[in-house]
């Protein structure tokens, strides 16, 4: 802003020495003055900042233009190649094209500058909720309630849990829809601007990283009061944050990285990297509990292909042992268990993180789903109805051909 | 026979070289719009390499002051008229050189007086017919041709 500023008087002073040294002018010097005063212009464009400062120098070109236009003959062939004319459409090009630069970028540091305040308020909100849930947290594990006041507890254990991962959901949200949106190339005027007038508090850099911190934290101290869904919440969560990193981690790291650019990546890739060791083997672990409990067992599994090549090999399996029982009704208990757990569960409770966090995706698991229908047709056992219709039937037969043979 | 082929090429000869003496383009215009102000190299070379002209500055320093020891002349300024005639100054020079070019050479067609002691701050301007030599410093204005001056006026801004 400074510089521009020192240009633009720059710019008046050459207008106003070529004013005053008029009088006894060589054509040399005219050509001096106006080569002088066009790169003034220039150096005043390209150091412009703001909308103001673009239109000044819009209304100087004007100016120049009609101070020097009588000498347009002589200017012509003085600045061959180019030409007077030439020189002012060079001029009003470069400054349309800052002026439209600067119009994103001032609309773009307007949207940073109100996000600023959202990362306060994300602070500070997540501040609250983190203090909350381990607050909770602790009292569980000293907890010598009654068994009716620590299921209190861990109800509101968990709700705290969930409700400060979505407002992590929300935030990383805003934070996408934002940053995603800026053009690559006024990312540098914005990291100037921002060095400047960004304190830590709305520094997105440091709110993400706390965010990781508190998350890996949280996973280190190993809560058995979680469940499934919420460990699968916690990696989708994570999946998530990785995913906008990765997409405008850059960005982030241009306009608010400073001296530290490196230093801010490495942490949070490696605050990234940790929390998703931990969310993938509880969320794990917790799965292969909960089917444990389930009585459902498809197998061993660790990560998202094992999963799906343990789930379709079961179902795959446990459909070809129906297709020789007719009477016996152990498969169909078995499909019954199975398929309750994945109707209620996956298709339903879990669905949402399941298919955030790449668990199963939406064909593998349109592909199961077809597998389980035909498991359903092939172990459903015949009605105790039919069975007394076929018995009955057999037995008209024989006293039929009985009868028969008597008469 | 002999002698009609030797005739034959005698004549071919002439008619040939009198062709070429008399093959020539009139109203060539060689005029400079604008002067070219030249910064002389360290051995007093200037170049002027649109109008693609070299030469040396020390013989004209010479003329002025007597010395070409080493080079004192700043910037050069230097215009060429519609005949084709350059004219050459500098700061301090009391004179303005009316050059024609020769053969790998300048030769002197005249020299102007145009200052007792000295132009501060001479400049060039084409004003057809006559070139104009303006002291910015002085704002004192002379229109020159390669003849001398063509009219002296003085005008103080």
């Amino acid at each position: 802003m400074k510089n521009s500023i020192k240009y633009i008087a720059a710019l008046l002073i050459a207008f106003l020495s070529v004013q005053a040294g008029s009088a006894q002018q060589s054509d040399y010097q005219i050509k001096e003055e106006f080569e002088a005063s066009y790169a003034a212009i220039i150096q005043g464009i390209e150091a412009s900042s703001s909308i103001a400062d673009i239109d000044s120098l819009i209304g100087g070109i004007e100016r120049f233009r009609s101070r020097f236009i009588n000498h347009y003959k002589m200017l012509d062939y003085a600045l061959y190649p180019e030409s007077f004319d030439s020189k002012i459409a060079t001029l009003k090009s470069n400054a349309r094209s800052t002026e439209h630069k600067l119009l994103i970028i001032e609309n773009q540091a307007e949207r940073l500058s109100l996000l600023s305040d959202e990362v306060t308020r994300f602070k500070s909100e997540l501040a609250k909720l983190n203090l909350k849930s381990d607050s909770l947290r602790k009292a569980i594990a000293m907890s010598e309630e009654s068994e009716r006041k620590l299921s209190e507890l861990v109800t509101r254990y968990r709700k705290s849990v969930e409700q400060r991962d979505q407002f992590i959901f929300d935030m990383i949200d805003s934070l996408l829809i934002t940053y995603d949106s800026i053009v690559p190339g006024s990312i540098n005027e914005l990291a100037k601007n921002r060095a400047k007038t960004v304190s830590s508090e709305e520094n997105p850099l440091v709110i993400i990283n706390s965010m990781l911190t508190e998350n890996i934290e949280s996973a280190k101290a190993k809560s058995n009061v979680l469940t499934t869904e919420d460990y699968l919440r916690i990696y989708a969560l994570q999946h998530k944050v990785q995913n906008v990193w990765n997409n405008i981690g850059d960005k982030l790291l241009a306009i608010y990285g400073g001296n530290d650019k490196s230093r801010w990546n490495q942490q949070i890739s490696s605050n990234l990297r940790d929390w998703k060791a931990s969310a993938s083997l509880s969320m794990w672990n917790s799965l292969d509990s909960f089917l444990e409990i389930k009585n459902v067992d498809i197998g061993a599994f660790d990560n998202n292909s094992s999963f799906f090549t343990a789930l379709d090999n079961f179902v795959t399996e446990a459909t070809k042992g129906s297709n020789g029982a007719i009477l016996g009704n152990n498969t169909y208990e078995d499909f019954k268990t199975f398929s309750e757990f994945w109707t209620t569960k996956v298709l339903d409770d879990w669905n949402e993180y399941i298919v955030e966090a790449d668990v199963l995706t939406t064909s593998q698991i349109a592909s199961i789903d077809s597998k389980i229908d035909a498991w359903g047709d092939a172990s459903k056992p015949l009605s105790l109805g039919i069975v007394f219709l076929i018995g009955f039937g057999i037995l008209a037969f024989i006293v039929l051909i009985v009868a028969l043979i008597m008469k | 026979m002999k002698t009609s082929r030797w005739f034959f090429l005698v004549l071919a000869a002439f008619v040939f070289t009198s062709a070429c003496k008399t093959f020539k383009v009139e109203n060539v215009n060689y005029a400079q719009q604008v002067e070219s102000v030249l910064v002389p190299t360290y051995d007093g070379t200037v170049t002027d390499a649109r109008y693609a002209i070299s030469f040396n500055i020390l013989p004209f320093q010479y003329q002025e002051m007597k010395d070409s020891s080493s080079v004192k002349v700043e910037k050069v300024r230097l215009i060429r008229n519609q005949r084709g005639y350059y004219f050459i100054t500098a700061n301090g020079f009391s004179n303005v050189y009316v050059m024609e070019p020769i053969d790998s050479g300048l030769r002197l067609k005249e020299r102007i007086a145009v200052s007792e002691t000295g132009l501060e701050a001479p400049a060039f301007n084409l004003r057809h017919p006559y070139i104009q030599l303006i002291d910015t410093k002085t704002s004192k204005i002379i229109s020159l041709n390669e003849k001398g001056i063509n009219k002296k006026e003085e005008r103080e801004s």
